[in-house]
């Protein structure tokens, strides 16, 4: 152990490279750096940041560089017996060749360094890079050393995942089996820690990844998975790759939230990312500085924050995430083009194809004048031509193989085989039609053309022919291509783009010879250009074709799972077309043509005239328009419809067809309509209900006038039995009488109202009235509980338009809930007031208190039906005055007063008619 | 006023019922007299004259009870006949328990209420003599001073000048002068004088 200690510091590294320098050898000689991989060399996403490393350090250092990288795979072999022998291969590998800068990345390959640093490397400058500034080694930055790195924000992770679905509730973390991964679980555990009120945490540790793939696809509802490092798992299995995070993906149930900037696009949602690739190039930055002659130690650490919210449009639409959640300046990656966008080439492509191909023709037939032994061959095309014309899509994919059948049959040819790839992936190729009847090697149904044939997919994809008469014509850049042609026995190829009207290439035909090596024409492969072009147009039209299908079927399916019913009137014809739902809606079950006059058969007789007029009237605006009418069905039974129509202009402009949707509407009607009649209903209880409470005050309110009417008539009649009686006496007696009894006649009246299930009538109203009256009627029953009422009226206040009733309704039930609020207060204080004034085109009405104000989880919730602070009380009466005054055009609200109690307030606005 | 007629005091704050009633005292030969509130009353009540109180219970400011709390409290023990709008039994039990004559609910048949009264105003004549006497040996007794108030208590217990010095702790000569201030403040010769009239007032002899 000693000795082998002695060797070490005997070879350091360090040493070596002031000798070297010092021998001074050959001119500039490259500079050297050494990355230290703290797992294996691919390992994503590290190998990320580390490519980007490897570009930006090459495309700009402006001098040759030469990068050594050795993966120390730390993150697998945890015993520290492995150290020592990677500290000898190290010292051997490089005692040669000393390093310019050593760049340690990640956190296992760091503490690595930093801890042989003097052993291994001396003064070497290094550069730290991706690795957290808490994993960093507390002396590590102290000799010629400095860090490139993005703080890994554990609380942001969750923030983000919060933001996309706010109602998460079950978080579950896919995380490794390796120390590194361990401490980060640690981590998260406590900095999540502050989040565990909102969301439960499910670490999904020490499992293996079929263990982890069953888990996360059944996943309860409101999951999130969290796929924070996936570098081997619990059966000491690494993943080089993204294999952990594409066999989560295609495993889970729920959205999937990963760190990794290089994570989206692989299946990850997005959010703050941690940027991978951006760590590197910056990483390199640095490094330029260093190897061009500034001190590690003078160049400060960079620390770089996440990045900008960026999603994946893909996640989202597949979770059914709203794009409004995304944060302020998210990023949307990804997004699909649009139907139109796909395929607009191709729909531009299959308008172009009939003049096209009337043009071909006509080329045709001059050629066959000019060129008879060439005869067969373009009656061969003329044929094709008209045979493609108008071909319905089902059947382009056998037309076209036979089509490659007859064109090789025709020219001797051995192979012909159609090869297709989506626009924007030119990389995976699909062989899609193939002929070969001499057979063969098997041919791969997909392929990477850049592995196969690399030369002539550059020239397909950049629009050009190619035409090889011999294997021996490839360039040498085309060594690969000429490889896979011998391979499956090519002597000869002649490749054609495919595209229409000039939009990208989207595959390519080929037609080869086995047996022959054949010279291409010019005039050969300008008629296998034509044929090219044949199938092109007729694969865009299928493409475009199944796309408007798909996207029918898709209107139709998701119509009919609504219950929707969608129809179109030609309005030459007079004829409807209609969906099944449509006609089943109408219960129109026969197989006849619906034409207008039948449609109009099967609408309620009353309101037929009214259909008929509102279709005519759409039509005139050539806009839209909807109605509800009544249907009758062949049962006699009526239902409610909702029709909603557009008109479809044609191209001289005018009105061509309406087209729209119609809804059966009848249980909905018949909800609205007894909710209607619950409501008033409801009103009525809770009218009822609140006199009840205030039934002693009122029985004493007509107490007062029936004891002035008796002591009064007892008085007379004890005056008229006396002897020397005043008649004018009597007389003032009985008047006092007749005023009594005219005033408990109003009290009753008053009552009468109140309690009448009464429909709305509107009326000019004068408000202080309106509050005086209510407060006539309860000043007793307050009185009796204590409780004092100061008036603040204003004057001259401009009428409001209203039901009277339903307005003392109102203030009945705020003046009831101040007294009641009051009950606990002292008697002194048990006053409460009652202002009116006008405001700005309304008049105000506040009801204000002395109680014990409003509890802040009573504040949110008590205009809601059925919430009630009282022993006995409905939680009615504040939703009821709320939608009263409401439907008055005014506004109720009841806050806290700063000095104690409750007030609450409405405002009504202004009878503008009545106001002079 | 005729300060030797028994008058009705009437409070109401409804102004119908205030006038019907003193109609009907006038058709029963009564005096009335009227308050629109509890306040009015407290302010202009000269308790010199005889007479009772019809009293309303729910009024605004003061109600009834209130009202008779603070004529208790003023040492007005003029009879009081309550009138309700609703016959709430605590409320007429506490009212009785305070020395209130009658409880009697609105509307008020004349008879019930007529017969209240003439209740009252003999009570009232009858408490009025012992109130007045009361009244007098209160006024004396709050011309004593805190030292010789003690003292009365003390005597009051039959203890002699001696002991009464040692209870106090003050020389006996000096207990002598305090109890000649106390006969003599209280118009009294005899002991047993000065004792009736703390029985009279309600005065209690000290603990032992």
């Amino acid at each position: 152990m000693l000795a082998s200690k002695t060797r070490r510091n005997r070879f350091r590294l360090g040493t070596l490279l002031l000798t070297l320098a010092a021998l001074g050898a050959s001119a500039a000689p490259p500079k050297r750096v050494l990355i230290l991989d703290s797992f294996g060399r691919d390992v994503a996403p590290f190998s990320v940041g580390v490519s980007a490393f490897r570009t930006t350090l090459a495309r700009q250092l402006g001098q040759p560089v030469d990068i050594y990288e050795v993966p120390l795979d730390l993150a697998r072999f945890t015993d520290l017996g492995f150290e020592e022998p990677l500290v000898d291969f190290l010292e051997h590998r490089f005692a040669g060749s000393p390093v310019d800068l050593v760049v340690p990345v990640g956190a296992p390959a760091v503490r690595f360094t930093a801890e042989y640093r003097y052993q291994l490397l001396g003064e070497t400058p290094i550069v730290y890079m991706g690795v957290d500034p808490r994993r960093m080694p507390p002396d590590a930055l102290k000799t010629n050393a400095t860090l490139v790195t993005q703080k890994i924000d554990l609380p942001g992770m969750i923030e983000d995942i919060l933001q996309l679905r706010p109602d998460t509730t079950n978080i579950v973390v896919v995380i490794g089996s390796s120390p590194l991964e361990k401490f980060w679980g640690d981590e998260c555990r406590r900095e999540w820690q502050v989040f565990t009120n909102r969301v439960g945490f499910t670490m999904l540790e020490n499992l293996s990844l079929a263990q982890i793939q069953a888990r996360v696809g059944k996943l309860p509802p409101h999951s999130f998975i969290v796929s924070a490092m996936l570098i081997m798992d619990a059966d000491r299995m690494p993943f080089d790759g993204y294999e952990g995070l594409d066999a989560i993906h295609a495993a889970a149930n729920a959205p999937l939230f990963g760190y990794y900037r290089s994570h989206l696009g692989r299946g990850a949602i997005g959010g703050r990312l941690y940027q991978d690739s951006l760590v590197g190039t910056e990483a390199a930055k640095v490094a330029i500085r260093i190897l061009r002659g500034e001190r590690a130690a003078d160049v400060p650490p960079v620390i770089l924050g996440a990045s900008p919210p960026t999603y994946d449009w893909r996640e989202l639409i597949r979770w059914g995430i709203s794009l409004n959640r995304l944060p302020a300046g998210g990023v949307i990656e990804f997004r699909e083009p649009s139907l139109w966008e796909l395929y607009r080439w191709h729909i531009v492509g299959v308008v172009a194809f009939c003049c096209l191909q009337t043009a071909m023709i006509v080329g045709l037939l001059v050629n066959r004048a000019r060129r008879r032994a060439d005869q067969a061959m373009t009656t061969l095309i003329a044929d094709l031509s008209s045979r493609f014309i108008n071909l319905p899509a089902d059947q382009v994919d056998p037309e076209i193989s036979s089509a490659q059948q007859r064109v090789c049959d025709a020219l001797g040819l051995d192979v012909s085989s159609l090869w297709q790839w989506r626009p924007d992936n030119p990389i995976m190729h699909t062989l899609t039609h193939y002929y070969r009847p001499l057979g063969g090697p098997p041919v791969p149904q997909t392929m990477k053309g850049q592995d196969y044939f690399p030369w002539c997919q550059r020239r397909v994809l950049a629009g050009e022919i190619v035409a090889v008469s011999s294997l021996a014509d490839f360039p040498a850049e085309a060594d690969r291509d000429r490889e896979t042609f011998s391979h499956y026995g090519l002597k000869t190829t002649l490749t054609i783009p495919l595209a229409v009207g000039g939009g990208p290439v989207f595959g390519s035909v080929n037609f080869n010879d086995m047996r022959r090596e054949r010279r291409w024409s010019e005039a050969l492969i300008q008629r296998l250009q034509l044929v090219a072009q044949i199938f092109a147009n007729a694969l865009a039209r299928k493409v475009a074709d199944q796309a408007l299908r798909e996207s029918e079927a898709r209107l139709s399916l998701a119509a009919d799972a609504a219950e929707i019913g969608l129809w179109s009137l030609n309005l030459a014809t007079r004829l409807f077309w209609l969906t099944d739902k449509a006609r089943a809606l109408f219960k129109f079950t026969s197989g006849a043509d619906l034409t207008l006059e039948r449609f109009l058969g099967l609408v309620h007789p009353d309101d037929r005239a009214s259909v008929h007029e509102t279709i005519q009237a759409i039509v005139q605006s050539r806009a839209e328009g909807q109605m509800q009418y009544r249907a009758v069905w062949p049962d006699g039974r009526v239902r409610w419809m909702l029709s909603r129509g557009r008109v479809r202009c044609g191209v001289s402009g005018e009105p061509e067809c309406l087209m729209g949707i119609t809804v059966d509407v009848t249980e909905r009607r018949q909800a609205e309509m007894e909710a209607q009649r619950n409501r008033e209903e409801i009103a009525h209880l809770s009218r009822v209900a609140m006199l009840g409470e205030l039934s002693g005050a009122l029985a004493h309110e007509l107490n007062q006038p029936l004891t002035a009417i008796l002591s009064n008539a007892q008085a007379a009649l004890r005056f008229l039995a006396g002897e020397d009686y005043d008649l004018d006496e009597v007389r003032d007696i009985l008047k006092d009488i007749v005023a009594d009894d005219r005033h408990a006649g109003e009290v009753i009246r008053r009552l009468r109202v109140l309690l009448k299930k009464g429909e709305f009538q509107l009326q000019p109203l004068d408000v202080n009235e309106v509050v005086q009256d209510v407060l006539n009627l309860v000043r007793t029953g307050l009185l009796n509980h204590g409780i004092g009422v100061q008036t603040d009226f204003a004057t001259n206040l401009p009428p409001v338009k209203g039901d009277r009733v339903q307005l003392q309704q109102v203030l009945l039930n705020l003046i009831v809930n101040a007294s009641d609020a009051m009950t606990g207060t002292v008697p002194a204080d048990r006053q409460m007031t009652v202002r009116t004034a006008a405001a700005d085109g309304y008049v105000r009405v506040s009801v204000a208190d002395r109680g014990i104000g409003i509890a802040p989880e009573v504040l949110a919730q008590m205009f809601n039906s059925f919430f009630t602070t009282k022993a006995n009380g409905l939680g009615l009466g504040l939703p009821i005055s709320r939608s009263i005054i409401s439907a008055h055009g005014g506004r109720l609200t009841g806050t806290n007063n700063p000095d104690g109690g409750a007030t609450f307030e409405f405002v009504l606005p202004v009878d503008d008619e009545r106001r002079t | 006023m005729n300060p030797t007629l028994p008058t009705v005091f009437i409070v109401d704050d409804e102004p119908a019922v205030l006038k019907s009633l003193s109609r009907l005292m006038r058709s029963a030969r009564l005096a009335a007299s009227t308050f629109s509130s509890p306040q009015e009353f407290l302010d202009r009540h000269d308790p010199q004259v005889p007479g009772c109180l019809i009293l309303d219970m729910a009024m605004p400011g003061l109600d009834g009870l209130q009202l008779q709390q603070a004529l208790i409290a003023k040492g007005s023990e003029i009879p009081i006949i309550f009138l309700t709008g609703r016959g709430d039994i605590p409320m007429s039990v506490r009212a009785m328990k305070r020395g209130a004559v009658d409880f009697l609910t609105k509307p008020v048949d004349d008879e019930d209420l007529l017969e209240a009264i003439r209740d009252a105003i003999e009570k009232d004549r009858v408490n009025r003599p012992a109130i007045a006497e009361r009244n007098a040996i209160r006024q004396r007794l709050a011309t004593l001073t805190p030292r010789e108030r003690e003292v009365l208590e003390h005597v009051l217990t039959g203890q002699l000048n001696k002991q009464i010095a040692g209870d106090l702790d003050i020389a006996e000569k000096t207990i002598k002068v305090h109890r000649g201030r106390v006969m003599e403040k209280m118009g009294v010769r005899s002991v047993a004088e000065l004792v009736r009239l703390c029985q009279v007032a309600g005065i209690k002899p000290a603990p032992r």
